[in-house]
């Protein structure tokens, strides 16, 4: 290896050690208040960019509310959302490369649109008003449409499919543009265990070739755990966050009532973290007795 | 009456030459939103934006008795009347509930009466009424066939310009503003499209042919195909068609207005389409 190399190979080394991975969402204090209720308390949450991020929580704890706020759709009544260092705004969005799954809601009869034209509405934002469908991206698509089977039904009616296969085509949608940052509102819920590995394998694959920053929410966390960094659980305020093999299978039996504890000394966040959240539980508007877990 | 001597006869009057030129004209902006009209369910838009358009023309001979229907204040007030009705039935759409629908209905109901009653105020007389509901208040000059040619070419640059965001508005509109895209600049640009259309539509040609051209064209596309382009070209080639079948039906072989033998037409072509689309249906 010749000086120039070795110099190289070191600067190499030397930047990725010292240059720490941006921050992709950052959310301080952030409250939102729906009538009459509280919907999102006092939520601080940082997630990296390139980290796969998981959110669990019981049904209407917010968890669609917090996704629409990261994506600039729904305003914080108090506190701050940066979106990669910005003010969430649909400039931004459209700068961006955002795949967005929402939650299951099923696509109307008369939408006029094949499963094709639906798909590809997931490139619009990339391929702007007058750019047409690149071959690689078309192959892409057609990957994506073979590894969930709905490759020969590219030209039916997209109202017309069973809710499960919608739910399939959702997903391509959010998948096509392989986008820097996915959101995934519950992706896992109406998948068969066969298409919940399909599902893991692709989000992977995405991370690693394209580094995306993904944010997932689930009612049931278990199948986070398989593709997560971190996991937090919402109910309207961050009740833990904590790496996803820090939790066994014991605290998904309940975990608005769990909370995992790392070991003594590992964690100088977690320690805050926990002295932060009895302060905040005092005033919280859900306030759940909180049963310890190690 | 010969074939050959209306064709003779078209050739040789210009007035003629004028109008076929501005239906047509007029029939490619009609259908080229027609589409967009009929798969946001605003087919009623079109009535009522047309009957406010009217009511504030006569509104403007009322306050201005001195001038002629086609001066530019009165113009003026029609328009910013049609686009008031055109705001209130934009603000309407956006409430899901059950009760949007009826009171748009009421609120089309109303505007019609309204038109009624200005031009039984207002109107030098009563013909006025069916002249602009089927026939045409002006002849035309070439610089209306100018203008009516440059607010087409500008309202299909718009189109153009706009044509993903607007078919991703119509296909998943929540999914549209994940995107990035304006939702509510895009729907505030098209119904702004939607009453310009609707004001040359109703002063170079009449009441009756907007509304049909702007819900007929778009309901065969939809009939036809489920898919948006498609659907668009469908309207656009229907509507054009029919416009030009229905002048020279009208000039050569059967004496009436027309409008009405436009709008006979398209409803047979709307009959024809839905009777296929149902028989498809069934076999699948």
């Amino acid at each position: 290896m010749s000086d120039i190399e070795l110099l190289s190979a070191l600067n190499d080394d030397w930047f990725e050690e010292d240059i720490p991975p941006a921050e992709a969402v950052v959310l301080h204090g952030g409250c939102v208040k729906g009538s009459p209720d509280v919907i999102l308390y006092d939520i601080d949450l940082r997630i990296l960019e390139g980290e796969c991020f998981g959110i669990v929580g019981p049904g209407g704890a917010g968890k669609t509310t917090l996704l629409h706020v990261i994506l600039g759709l729904k305003h914080l009544s108090t506190g701050k959302v940066e979106l990669f260092s910005s003010f969430p705004t649909s400039r931004l969005r459209r700068e961006l490369s955002i795949g967005y799954l929402p939650q299951f809601t099923e696509i109307p009869q008369n939408v006029p649109a094949t499963l094709m034209d639906y798909v590809l509405m997931g490139l619009r934002n990339v391929r702007g008003p007058f750019r047409r469908v690149t071959r690689m991206d078309m192959l892409y698509m057609e990957n994506l449409l073979m590894a969930l089977h709905l490759e020969h039904k590219i030209n039916q009616p997209v109202g017309y499919f069973s809710p499960g296969d919608q739910h399939k085509i959702q997903i391509i949608r959010a998948l096509a543009a392989e986008p820097n940052l996915l959101v995934l509102d519950e992706p896992f819920q109406r998948l068969d265990p066969q298409g919940r590995k399909v599902l893991v394998r692709l989000l992977a694959d995405l991370q690693r070739r394209n580094n995306a920053t993904i944010i997932i929410t689930a009612q049931d966390g278990e199948p986070l755990t398989a593709i997560c960094d971190n996991i937090a659980c919402l109910n309207h305020s961050l009740l833990w966050i904590t790496e996803s093999d820090q939790i066994n299978s014991e605290v998904w039996a309940d975990p608005c009532n769990c909370i995992p504890i790392q070991d003594e000394g590992e964690s100088d966040e977690m320690d805050e973290f926990e002295s932060v959240s009895e302060e905040r539980d005092s005033y919280a508007p859900h306030n759940h007795p909180i049963q310890f877990w190690r | 009456m010969d074939i050959q001597y209306a064709i003779d006869q078209f050739m040789g009057d210009k007035n003629l030459q004028m109008l076929f030129l501005s239906v047509i004209l007029t029939g490619l902006l009609c259908s080229l939103l027609s589409t967009f009209v009929v798969i946001k369910r605003m087919a009623l838009a079109g009535t009522g934006i047309g009957g406010a358009a009217l009511t504030g023309a006569f509104v403007g001979i009322a306050l201005f008795p001195a001038l002629n229907i086609t001066e530019w204040r009165i113009l003026a007030i029609s328009g910013a009347s049609a686009f008031s009705v055109a705001l209130i039935i934009m603000s309407l759409k956006r409430f899901a509930a059950a009760w949007t629908d009826a009171l748009l209905g009421v609120l089309v109901i109303g505007i019609l009466v309204l038109w009624i009653i200005s031009v039984l105020q207002w109107g030098v007389e009563i013909p006025d009424l069916t002249v602009y509901l089927i026939g045409s208040s002006r002849i035309m000059t070439d610089l209306d066939l100018y203008i009516l040619s440059g607010a087409t070419s500008l309202v299909f640059i718009i189109v153009l310009f706009c044509f993903k965001p607007l078919c991703a508005i119509c296909i998943d509109a929540d999914y549209a503003k994940v995107l990035g895209n304006r939702v509510g600049l895009l729907e505030f640009t098209f119904i702004g499209l939607l009453t310009a259309t609707v004001l040359f539509s109703i002063y170079y040609v009449n009441y009756l042919f907007t509304v049909a051209m702007l819900i007929f064209p778009g309901l065969c596309g939809r009939l036809v195909s489920v898919q948006l382009r498609k659907m668009v070209f469908v309207s656009i080639i229907l509507g054009v068609s029919s416009c030009v079948l229905s002048v020279f039906l009208s000039k050569a072989i059967i004496d009436w207005p027309s409008t009405i033998i436009l709008v006979v037409i398209q409803l047979a072509l709307a009959v024809l389409f839905f009777g296929s689309n149902r028989i498809r249906a069934l076999n699948a």
